[in-house]
């Protein structure tokens, strides 16, 4: 006569497995950086290799605006960074539902929920004083000035030195060094 | 410094001057390399230090990103200097997050210092680590290693130029201080040329030459002058030393002379005492002679005195048995013839024995006076601490039934105890007390002083009275023998002075008389501290 299926010494066992391995991987999740934990700490180290012209801010002290365009992708990792302090200024996080919305942003990162509504947003990208950042195929082609890619398991990022000069930022040839150079295409 | 302190001088010299551009060179040389390899090596860590900051400012970028490949590559920039054997970039926790090493170096994993600006040195590395910054936070720390073989080289190469440089210039010193030193040391050696002629051989007509102005010109100059007056002063001293020679054997005459004269004299003077000596001797003979003479003629003359003595009494006693006998014959005789006999044996031959018996007693008294004198001459004295106190206390006690008859009255000062024979100075003090009381003029009262004074050599006894004193012609005359001043009234031998002054004279002392007609007399007794 056989027992209940989940009382047999093989399903115990199974179960006991299960337990171990997702313990095991909660841990493993803790200690490395997930892809989009990597790419806020890129966001925000990208400010340091980047100067933005004179007139974006108000003054010396006046905070530098992180734009979030579309879903946000960070989730709570994104309170994390609110309130850090770049070049003496403070970070503010703001998000935007659309393109209109957009006011006084310096860094704007495109979500890749907006990735279908890129022709609208390229125009606005024109813009002089803003560093956009986005995370999609050929953002950086369009009219983006940096778009992250992942190769290898390894999150890396283009740059399209054009579309930054005629955003009126200077980007650090340390930060061109370690990123892949794209040019506008149509 | 042994051998060298036997070197010629001009080998000396040689040395010193040697020795001290050595020496000097040496240390500048050593200053200069140490110098120069100091700013060197300060030179070698700021080339490192702004290497580091270029490279590590560099990957600001890489380590931001976690960009290994690309700090890599920018640490393999470094491959341009030689020097760099190797850089390393850590992690914040201190993880090699890329390297560089120079072929046959190894990379991997040294150790992270403070993670501040730090430059270390070590025998053949310098490490230069440096905190990588941006925007005011550490995002990591470079450390790049040099070697020091350019550090070495350069110390090599100077040390090689800094020997060259040295015995070349010793070389130099060499020839200058070979050709420079006669200047000195031709006139010492010419000086000790002279000085070798004057002291080996005597010559004082050398001279030194005189060279140059200076020092050794002085030394030269100041040499021959110091001959100059030697040589005078040898010549006259050669001048005194034949006038003293002179003077020395005349003298030397003269000396033996008086020498002679004086053997004589002391010869003379020799035969003088020995002459003395036999007087002396003979003196003493006599005196001995003398002395038991005057003993034997008393003890002598005794004998037929007593005799005489004895007839006389019997002689006395005849005459009173005569007298009954001639009263019975007294009617068979003339008137005439009876008075005669009558005054015959009552008045002249009593008278006569009288005369007779009175001689006979102060003969004897006169011969035991010259007894007891030569006694006093013979007696063995006996010294003892003796206080002169209770003697003149006892004599005076002794004689006071004369001085009350006298009335005399006596004051004694404080008396000392002297180491003197007892019996003498009984006889002494006793004689001149005795003395004192009868002399005392009558009719004023007496008084008497008994005084001691202490001298260096002995004590003065002092006794004077306020007596009838000694006219000054009879002065000379109170000690002698026998000899009685002036007035007779009192009884006496003429003895007492006589003894006074023979048992002061064997005590050693001496006795002196001062004194005054009418007013007293005083004696001082000497007594010697030490008697004979």
């Amino acid at each position: 006569m056989k027992g209940p299926v989940l009382l047999r010494p093989a399903s115990i066992l199974l179960i006991l497995a299960f337990f171990v391995l997702s313990v095991l991987s909660v841990h493993a999740q803790e200690r490395l950086p997930n892809e989009y934990q990597v790419k806020l700490a890129f966001l925000i180290n990208f400010t340091k290799f980047v100067e933005w012209p004179e007139n974006a801010f108000a003054d010396d002290r006046s905070p530098i605006v992180l734009g979030i365009l579309g879903d946000n992708p960070f989730g709570s990792n994104l309170d994390s960074v609110k309130g850090k302090t770049i070049h003496g200024r403070k970070l503010i996080v703001n998000r935007f539902r659309a393109v209109d919305d957009i006011r006084g942003c310096h860094i704007l990162f495109v979500s890749s929920s907006e990735r279908h509504n890129l022709p609208r947003i390229a125009p606005f990208l024109r813009q002089s004083g803003i560093l956009s950042v986005g995370d999609m195929e050929k953002f950086a082609q369009k009219g983006g000035v940096i778009n992250f890619v992942v190769e290898n398991n390894r999150v890396g990022f283009e740059i399209n030195l054009e579309a930054g000069r005629r955003a009126g930022l200077r980007i650090s040839s340390k930060l061109l060094s370690l990123a892949r150079i794209v040019h506008d295409s149509p | 410094m042994g051998p060298f302190r036997h070197a010629t001088i001009k080998r000396k010299l040689i040395l010193i001057g040697m020795a001290t551009t050595g020496a000097a060179l040496l240390v500048s040389g050593t200053i200069l390399i140490v110098n120069e390899m100091v700013s060197f090596r300060r030179s070698l860590e700021n080339s490192l230090t702004v290497q580091t900051q270029i490279i590590g400012s560099n990957c600001t970028a890489a380590l931001t990103f976690s960009n290994a490949t690309e700090a890599g590559e920018i640490l393999g920039a470094l491959k341009a200097a030689p020097n760099i054997v190797r850089a390393i970039i850590y992690t914040p926790d201190g993880e090699v997050f890329a390297g560089y090493a120079r072929t046959g170096e190894h990379v991997t994993p040294l150790p992270l210092y403070s993670g501040k600006n730090e430059t270390g040195f070590f025998t053949n590395r310098i490490v230069r680590l440096q905190p990588i910054m941006l925007d005011g936070e550490q995002i990591g720390t470079i450390r790049v290693e040099s070697d020091l073989q350019e550090f070495y080289a350069r110390l090599r190469w100077h040390a090689a130029i800094m020997a060259l440089v040295f015995s070349v210039s010793l070389c130099i010193a060499f020839l200058l201080l070979a050709r420079l030193q006669r200047t000195i040391t031709g006139p010492i050696l010419d000086l000790v040329g002279a000085m070798g002629a004057v002291s080996r051989d005597g010559i004082y007509s050398v001279r030194a030459t005189i060279w140059k102005n200076d020092e050794l010109g002085a030394l030269a100059q100041g040499f021959n002058e110091m001959l100059m007056q030697i040589q005078s002063r040898d010549s006259e001293l050669e001048q005194h030393r034949r006038q003293l020679e002179q003077k020395v054997t005349s003298r030397t005459v003269e000396l033996a002379a008086a020498n002679q004269q004086l053997q004589h004299e002391l010869a003379e003077r020799r035969r003088a005492e020995e002459k003395l000596q036999r007087y002396s001797e003979e003196l003493r003979a006599i005196n001995e002679e003398i002395r038991s003479f005057a003993y034997i003629v008393s003890h002598d003359l005794r004998a037929p005195l007593i005799n005489i003595k004895g007839f006389a009494a019997e002689l006395e006693l005849v005459l009173k048995d005569m007298l009954p006998l001639l009263e019975q014959c007294a009617p068979h005789l003339d008137a005439m013839e009876r008075e005669r006999l009558r005054s015959v044996l009552r008045q002249d031959a009593p008278e006569a024995l009288g005369f007779i018996s009175s001689s006979v007693n102060r003969m004897d008294s006169l011969i035991n006076a010259v007894l007891k004198l030569s006694y006093l001459g013979r007696r063995e004295l006996t010294i003892a601490t003796v206080s002169v106190g209770d003697v003149v206390d006892s004599i005076i006690a002794s004689l006071q039934h004369q001085m009350e008859q006298h009335n005399a009255t006596v004051s004694v000062g404080e008396l000392p105890e002297i180491a003197i024979d007892r019996t003498a100075l009984e006889q002494i003090i006793g004689n001149l007390l005795d003395n004192a009381v009868k002399y005392l003029k009558p009719g004023r009262p007496g008084h008497i002083q008994i005084n001691a004074y202490q001298e260096p050599e002995g004590t003065i006894i002092r006794i004077s009275d306020n007596g009838r004193g000694i006219a000054p012609k009879d002065m000379g005359k109170i000690f002698e023998l026998f000899r009685r001043a002036n007035c007779q009234d009192t009884h006496g031998e003429g003895m007492g002075l006589a003894y006074v002054k023979t048992l002061v004279r064997r005590l050693g002392g001496r006795i002196e008389c001062e004194s005054a007609l009418d007013s007293g007399t005083t004696f001082n007794v000497f007594i010697p501290r030490q008697p004979p």
